[in-house]
């Protein structure tokens, strides 16, 4: 696991540990905001976070041993809360337009060079469910599209190949999101949330284009091997910071 | 949190596994040149690459065993012979194989590759000339490393023509006298004169230091037959063997040796209750070659008869020896020779002529000698003596032409075309060093790379009229396969070659092929 996560990891722990501090001094009640505080929930958030994705195919695995480290940026607008029987307040449901990016590197052969890299903008919704009043059980699911690179280097020649193409991505997580106020009825907070999600990208048909090769018309016509495709999809684990307001 | 970190380990549990031959390190055989065909041996994924030249070409991954160590094509290469050590099963992934010999048959839709266990990790293949039967054997290296014991002198004989058995392949250790095999050669297949069984078969004539052992290799469970060559005190190594499978003969040249050996394998007497025991027996005799012989020939002329040419740079002659008769005439040299060129080259065209050369003392003239008639006592035997201006270090003959090319420096820049039917020489100039070099199949052109410059080198020897053809690439190693196609690898470990059709093909005829040693790598 990268370090940037566990910064964020390490963040989480803090604001959990502040937010219990908030409430034993007379914050918000354990059990649930009061009745009315829905107005005081915030309506826009921006988030930042970092994530690591165990990549689940084999073909992934002939370029790299590593997780894929990225990281992202959402913008989330609350849409409407939905009453949920129990003694739980209503869930809030968002809709959020996020852009995350990730890369690899690995070895093969103890002679090649791979980098990985891809990235991805996608749109989708967000709930969050309050359990106590710093505390809110999430879940999402996004759909987008992105581009996904390969590269295969040659230690020794530093001759390398190329290929790139456009990905569907489809993504879907659950967390706990840490939201303490800083003041009573401010809808502003901090967020601090992590997610187990999955994400699933369509394949990218890798083809050994030469990446230093001049333009067709100056070169001798070519055929590309095939190397077969990349398939990005695993489960990911993110961890994130922001705010609501 | 605690939850949270328990997920990791079943996170990675997620991770798809890798396959342990994404770890080895890669060593990649070859380009090895077919018939229509250029094959390459990924030591780490375990495959045969064969890259088809045909119009489109096509790249073709054929698996085989687990790390190969050596790959020889058949005579006709139809075939590609490889070596796998195999491995034991001591991590992940590993599991146990026995060395074997894998024959692949390279044509598309070609019969699966068939795998002979041949129980010791050889490191050499010798192949009789009819692709029918397989020597592996230890170089003279020697075995590797791992593993307990090894036995230099064992030999793997592997009958191609059948499926792997019991009896099949045979191994055999050979008699030694503290020497090792430094080499074998197999005989093309000869019937032994006199014998009870007529049928033609092929004889392993393994060379070491001071022996020479002769082996039935059609069949390897007979008595092998040793032939001590050091009885006169001397040290003798075998070099080089030619035969005469009409008579059931073979010449060897050997250093240190005075003469050329003669080895005539007649018919002997089978000892009823020795069911290994040999029919024949190899009868010796040295020919009057005389001052060590540093080249041998052979040839048969218009009537089928069979000429052996021995040069001897100690006496400044060529010794001409009737492989029938053992009748020898000797042609004085101006020059101590150690090579001999016969043209025409091609082995199914009587030698008419013979070019020889000073290699060893890089004298500045070669020699032609008349082979027709040699034998006859009316026609006068001498040699002609051509000037070329510089010191020959490299002689070789064209195919299908009397045409030689002479190189006449270390740095291979410098070099001449020798016409042999006009004694001229044809400098050739503005050439880079000629690292790698290929004469079509017809000997229409000349080919020419150096790894300096993205260009190949076109001589068209009817003329000698130069043209180039400017690559994309640098070329590493260039081959003229038989079917007219020029194939010039580029030396990339990921794989790039260009495929040109022709000699007079142009770029746009020509096609690159790009990544084909990593194709499919992604695939499961």
């Amino acid at each position: 696991m990268r370090a940037s996560s566990l910064v964020a990891l390490g963040l989480a722990a803090g604001a959990l540990a502040h937010a219990s501090a908030a409430s034993a001094d007379g914050g918000p009640s354990d059990t649930g905001p009061a009745a009315g505080a829905v107005d005081a929930e915030p309506r826009w958030g921006v988030r930042l976070w970092s994530s690591e994705r165990w990549l689940g195919d084999a073909s992934m695995a002939a370029l790299t041993t590593d997780t894929l480290g990225g990281g992202g940026v959402a913008v989330e607008r609350r849409l409407l809360a939905l009453p949920v029987p129990g003694p739980f307040d209503d869930l809030a449901v968002s809709a959020e337009l996020s852009f995350d990016a990730g890369s690899v590197d690995g070895t093969t052969f103890q002679q090649l060079d791979n980098h990985v890299s891809t990235w991805a903008i996608s749109a989708g919704a967000r709930a969050r469910l309050p359990v106590l009043s710093w505390l809110q059980v999430q879940g999402r699911a996004a759909l987008g599209a992105g581009r996904t690179t390969v590269r295969i280097a040659d230690q020794m020649t530093g001759g390398a190949i190329e290929d790139r193409a456009a990905t569907a991505v489809a993504s879907s997580g659950v967390g706990l999101a840490v939201m303490p106020t800083l003041r009573r009825g401010s809808r502003f907070r901090f967020v601090l949330d992590a997610e187990l999600g999955y994400q699933t990208t369509t394949s990218t048909g890798v083809r050994a284009y030469p990446e230093d090769r001049p333009a067709p018309e100056l070169t001798i016509p070519a055929s590309y091997a095939t190397l077969g495709d990349v398939d990005l999809d695993g489960w990911t684990l993110r961890f994130g910071a922001g705010v609501a307001f | 949190m605690r939850r949270t970190l328990a997920l990791l380990p079943l996170l990675v549990a997620c991770t798809a596994e890798r396959d342990p031959a994404f770890d080895r390190a890669r060593v990649v055989t070859g380009p090895v040149p077919l018939k229509d065909q250029v094959a390459y041996v990924d030591g780490a994924l375990d495959r045969v690459v064969v890259v088809d030249v045909a119009t489109p070409p096509a790249v073709r991954a054929i698996p085989i065993g687990r790390a190969p160590i050596w790959a020889s094509p058949t005579r006709d290469r139809d075939r590609l012979l490889v070596i796998t050590r195999g491995e034991e099963a001591l991590a992940r992934g590993q599991v146990d194989e026995e060395p074997h010999l894998w024959n692949v048959d390279v044509a598309p839709g070609g019969a699966a590759p068939v795998a002979y266990e041949i129980g010791s990790p050889f490191d050499r293949i010798a192949v009789s000339d009819d692709g029918t039967l397989a020597i592996a054997h230890f170089s003279a290296s020697g075995p590797d490393a791992e593993g307990f014991f090894r036995n230099p002198n064992e030999l793997a004989f592997v009958d191609l023509t059948r499926p792997p058995g019991p009896d099949n392949p045979v191994l055999k250790t050979l008699r030694s006298f503290s020497s090792t095999p430094e080499a074998i050669v197999l005989s093309p297949p000869m019937a032994i004169p006199g014998a009870e069984d007529p049928t033609p078969r092929v004889l392993a004539f393994v060379l070491a230091q001071n022996r020479i052992t002769v082996v039935d290799a059609t069949h390897p469970t007979r008595d092998e037959v040793t032939i001590r060559l050091d009885q006169a005190g001397a040290s003798v190594r075998p070099r080089e063997v030619v035969f005469a499978p009409n008579t059931a003969t073979a010449y060897v040249r050997s250093d240190g040796a005075r003469d050329v050996l003669e080895v005539v394998i007649g018919a002997d007497e089978v000892a009823p209750d020795n069911p290994s025991a040999n029919d024949y027996r190899p009868v010796l005799a040295e020919l009057g070659a005389g001052g060590g012989p540093a080249d041998i020939a052979v040839y048969d002329d218009v009537t089928g008869r069979r000429f052996v040419l021995a040069a001897t740079p100690g006496t400044r002659e060529v010794v001409v020896i009737d492989a029938d008769t053992a009748e020898f005439t000797r042609v004085a040299t101006p020059d101590p020779i150690d090579r001999i060129v016969l043209f025409p080259a091609d082995s199914d065209e009587p030698a008419r002529k013979a070019v020889l050369a000073s290699i060893g003392s890089q004298l500045s003239r070669v020699h032609v000698l008349e082979l027709e008639g040699i034998d006859e006592d009316l026609i006068p035997r001498a040699v002609e003596s051509i000037e070329v201006g510089e010191p020959v270090m490299a002689i070789e003959p064209v195919p299908g032409r009397e045409l030689a090319m002479l190189v006449h420096d270390d740095q291979r820049t410098v070099l001449g075309l020798l016409d042999v039917a006009y004694g001229s020489v044809s400098p050739l100039q503005g050439v880079g060093r000629l690292d790698d070099y290929a004469f079509t199949p017809g000997g229409d052109f000349l080919v020419a790379a150096t790894p300096d410059l993205a260009r190949l080198g076109f001589l068209q020897l009817d003329n000698l009229h130069p043209t180039d053809l400017r690559l994309d690439d640098v070329p590493a190693r260039v081959f003229a396969l038989p079917g007219g196609s020029i194939f010039v690898d580029h030396g990339d470990p990921l794989g790039r070659a260009t495929l040109i059709p022709s000699a007079e093909a142009t770029r746009d005829d020509s096609v690159v092929l790009s990544g084909f040693l990593l194709a499919g790598m992604l695939e499961d």
